[in-house]
């Protein structure tokens, strides 16, 4: 059996996400990883429908966390607290992508721990990192292109 | 943009820091929503999470100051750097090592 993927807090925080109803994706290099990319990442990026949702506030407390829904001061929205820390990164700016509900309709739905995920695909992560364009976005870019190349032959 | 009380008293105690490198920037970077916390969301905390918030805002104002001497770093590398110098040595490289052997299962 392999070993669990996500820390208890970070778990529980997904686990009530989905039980709330919370739509959300994973993106970025987490994503990358679930679907077979090499490389490291040390933050999970989750790009939420809609930050105001207030589902996302109980979630974060059934994790021993707080959700702020805006900027406080220059901290900008997101997860904190003891149970939560800086585990997760609130997506402000999707680069390259279209509207939530588009890339939400396309996504795939990983399992991680148990729970269902949507995940944003490898090709969508990869457009992004090129639209991001900063130097760790284009480290990244090779690891993405190796992935999404045995992912097209594994297709066939 | 409006601040909420909770958030200027977290700048008032950042600018009475006898810290001369802390100075608070004029804005949130650029992209992010310019909407600010609503006062009761802040006013819901506990104590131990309000403590928690203010010292995370520090720490992004702290990532602002470091990235307006280094423009070509991004804000969040750099919060999450100074999170990681918070940590033990063992406890960086824990976190680390299990970030970097995980590999999660997809079905």
């Amino acid at each position: 059996m392999d070993a669990l993927a996500l820390e208890p807090s970070e778990r529980a925080f997904l686990e009530a996400l989905e039980r709330l109803g919370v739509r959300y994706l994973i993106i970025g290099m987490s994503a990358a990883l679930l679907q077979g990319a090499r490389g490291v990442t040390e933050d999970v990026d989750l790009w939420f429908e809609r930050l105001d949702d207030p589902a996302i506030g109980e979630a974060a407390k059934a994790a021993n966390g707080f959700w702020i829904s805006g900027n406080f001061g220059m901290r900008p929205p997101g997860v904190g607290g003891i149970g939560l820390e800086d585990r997760f990164d609130v997506v402000l700016t999707a680069n390259g992508l279209e509207d939530f509900a588009t890339e939400y309709a396309g996504a795939r739905v990983v399992i991680i721990d148990g729970l269902e995920a949507h995940v944003l695909p490898l090709a969508r992560i990869l457009k992004s990192k090129q639209a991001a364009d900063r130097p760790k976005d284009r480290a990244q870019i090779p690891a993405l292109e190796a992935a999404l190349a045995v992912e097209r032959d594994s297709q066939r | 943009m409006t601040i909420s009380n909770a958030a200027k008293e977290a700048l008032i105690e950042v600018l009475d820091s006898k810290d001369e490198t802390l100075r608070v920037p004029d804005a949130p970077a650029q992209g992010w929503p310019q909407t600010a916390v609503a006062p009761s969301e802040v006013d819901q905390l506990t104590s131990v999470e309000r403590e928690w918030l203010i010292a995370d805002e520090r720490l992004w104002q702290r990532a602002h100051v470091i990235i307006a001497q280094n423009p070509a770093l991004d804000v969040t590398d750099v919060y999450h750097t100074l999170r990681n110098f918070q940590r033990t040595p063992q406890e960086r490289l824990r976190r680390g090592l299990r970030h970097g052997r995980t590999r999660a299962r997809t079905e």
